[in-house]
């Protein structure tokens, strides 16, 4: 497995013409079948993370096929406005680490906002649903 | 970028991408990227062109290479403009990892430039691939491209008044380091199948240098950059009793290394029983060590999963290996012939980028630069209300040919001739587990296997849309392996180990090859030539190549 589909979270975005992760993916590796994603090939996943960054529903994370790694330890990314936020999770869902990294300059008056102490959008709510 | 530039200077013009999955994370740039490799820092357009004719071995196109070179940093500051953060240290400056080399925040680089594309007004078409080249009525200049819509099942011509190739290399010709599950952990996006080459050449178009194959130093499994770790925190390569062999090289021949001797001397180490060779990073503090996972997160996460297997005792020795050997011109100078305004062979017809031949080192920046100047030449030459139109016949029995793979029955699947074109490019024409060498016999087996197995890949199945992209794209990288043995042979020497090791011909010989090998498809039938280095790069026939 490359790509990690929790089926708990994936309502295989309603009323869009295209899943989120069918819409994005540069191998063109989804589709949907019962209102849920599924990944065409395991073996054809670059490990890109577009499909992660775009899900609504943070169901989607990579991990390292188990012939690479055994620890089976999932990655996941979050978006936020101006940063993407990353989070390393164990098998048993404990996290491991979490990393915050700019991605996007902020505008000269996002940086005024965030002065006056007003919501910028990079909050760092939990991030699972 | 080339979309943009149109847009930018000529506002007017109607112009429209043709994208094979979504702009907003396709092709190599998908993850982002966490540098850029070609800035001049400090350095001048000169520097920039001799370094790349020493790491290249003197053949290279130095008109290419120095246009290029002049553009390098207005494209990188246009890219902060964009909003794509570049890190500055205390001094205001961009923080360098070498003379040629800042560091970027690029997670975000391809939605980025895609929220520029369309706030410039482009028409952007997603998940439509072109997969060929129509000629225009009179038959003597491109005037379109057909291919389909894999969402919609339409199958498509369009007719342009002119037309950028920016299609990027090709993967997947060579097998996989890794198998199974984990065959596409490629360090080249494996979606990439060099369909703008292949096009090019059956429409005749000239090609160039596809003997240099580009062959990356990578961390071991998940083939992520190791740029990123000797650039970036300036840690050794070490073998496996810790002798720093590729700085002993250095300090032995009183010289920097060039690109592919530094992965020449890796696999010297493993030949002599020190393997394996690794990157030592045991001396980086936790902030260091931070920092580069941070950098990593940016272009290659999933090492994330390697590195932290145990979050409290991170890897300190990162295994280094080659890749599969790709064909690219962005990094090594494999694809079009292009003149100095970056017109193809093939009138109408521009390329830009990976696609494009004859100078290697450009990176993103470079690609940037070759868009812009491809922009540049098609709007002096601009002429309002002229006609380039399709041959429609032509178009019609071109379209028949696309949709050929969903009424065959042979049942070979695209998945099956691709593991056969990687067995046989792997095992007679260099691959990773062949020390990418190779000679005349084994390359004359190749010709004949891949000529075979193009027979039988005509009568591949399709039977859905993601399946045709996927026949298409095995058909064109079995004519470019094809190409590539053809240029193999008819270099005999060794001109960049690893790139291209003829064992039968160990040694470089500049006296007959300081020149390039091209090719050109004519009446089904590859041809290959040499042509001078310098310009006016007049054909210099060699019986008997063909």
């Amino acid at each position: 497995m490359s790509v990690r589909i929790d089926y708990r979270l994936c309502n295989g975005c309603p009323g869009r013409a295209e899943g989120c992760c069918e819409e994005i993916c540069p191998g063109d590796l989804f589709y949907r079948e019962k209102g849920k994603a599924v990944l065409r090939e395991p073996a054809d996943c670059w490990d890109c993370c577009s499909c992660v960054k775009a899900c609504p529903r943070a169901a989607l994370s990579i991990e390292l096929p188990f012939q690479i790694s055994e620890t089976m330890h999932h990655l996941i990314a979050r978006p936020r406005k101006y940063h993407m936020l990353w989070k390393l999770i164990e098998r048993t869902g404990k996290t491991l680490t979490a990393y915050t990294m700019l991605n996007r300059t902020r505008p000269a008056a996002a940086i005024t906002e965030k002065a006056k102490g007003q919501d910028d959008g990079c909050t760092e709510t939990d991030i699972s649903l | 970028m080339a979309a943009i530039f149109a847009k930018q200077k000529a506002p007017q013009l109607d112009v429209m991408v043709l994208e094979k999955a979504n702009i907003n994370r396709s092709g190599c740039l998908a993850m982002g990227l966490n540098a850029v490799n070609a800035y001049l820092v400090d350095s001048t357009p000169e520097d920039y062109l001799r370094y790349v004719i020493k790491d290249n071995y003197d053949v290279l196109r130095s008109d290419l290479v120095l246009s290029i070179g002049k553009r390098l940093n207005r494209m990188t500051h246009m890219l902060e403009g964009f909003g794509v953060p570049l890190p500055r240290g205390e001094d205001g400056k961009y923080i360098s990892r070498s003379s040629r080399s800042i560091a970027m925040l690029g997670e975000h680089l391809k939605p980025i430039l895609a929220e520029t594309v369309q706030r410039h007004g482009v028409k952007v078409f997603n998940r439509m691939p072109a997969y060929r080249l129509l000629r225009n009525k009179s038959g003597d200049r491109i005037a379109g491209v057909a291919g389909f819509n894999l969402r919609t099942k339409e199958f498509i011509t369009v007719s342009a008044k002119a037309i950028i190739l920016a299609t990027g290399g090709a993967s997947g010709i060579y097998r996989p380091s890794n198998p199974g599950l984990a065959r596409t952990k490629t360090w080249y996006c494996p979606y990439n199948a060099g369909s703008g080459l292949a096009m090019g050449l059956r429409a005749g178009a000239e090609m160039t240098s596809f003997e240099m194959r580009f062959v990356a130093l990578r961390t071991k499994d998940v083939i992520a950059p190791t740029g990123t770790l000797v650039l970036g925190t300036r840690m050794p390569q070490c073998n496996a009793r810790g002798e720093k062999y590729l700085r002993a090289k250095e300090d032995m021949m009183g010289r920097t290394l060039t690109t592919c001797e530094r992965l020449l001397y890796t696999i010297e180490e493993h030949k002599k029983g020190k393997g394996p060779c690794y990157v030592d990073v045991s001396t980086l503090s936790p902030k260091q060590y931070t920092d580069l996972i941070e950098s990593y997160l940016n272009m290659a996460p999933s090492i994330i999963l390697d590195l932290l297997r145990d979050p409290e005792h991170p890897k300190t020795r990162i295994e280094v290996c080659g890749s599969e050997p790709y064909i690219n011109g962005g990094h090594g100078m494999a694809g079009f012939w292009i003149d100095e305004n970056r017109r193809t062979t093939l009138p109408g017809l521009h390329a830009a980028g990976d696609v494009a031949g004859g100078a290697a080192k450009k990176y993103i920046s470079g690609c940037f630069a070759e868009a812009e100047m491809a922009i540049d030449d098609i709007l002096q030459g601009w002429a309002a209300g002229t006609h380039n139109e399709i041959d429609q016949s032509a178009a019609k029995q071109i379209v028949a040919e696309l949709q050929a793979p969903f009424s065959t029955k042979a049942g070979i699947t695209f998945n099956d001739v691709e593991e056969r074109l990687q067995k046989i490019m792997e095992e007679y024409a260099g691959g990773c587990t062949q020390n990418y060498d190779t000679n005349r016999d084994k390359l004359l087996l190749a010709r004949s296997y891949l000529a075979a197995l193009a027979e039988h890949a005509r009568e591949m199945t399709a039977s859905d849309m993601h399946e045709l992209m996927r026949v298409h794209d095995a058909a064109d990288r079995i004519l470019l392996a094809r190409t590539l043995v053809e240029h193999l042979l008819a270099r005999k020497e060794t001109r960049w180990p690893c790139y291209q090791t003829r064992l039968d011909y160990p040694m470089r010989n500049d006296i007959e090859y300081k020149l390039f090998i091209n090719s050109r498809v004519e009446n089904n039938k590859i041809t290959v030539f040499k042509r001078a280095l310098n310009p006016p790069y007049t054909p210099v026939p060699d019986e008997g190549l063909t």
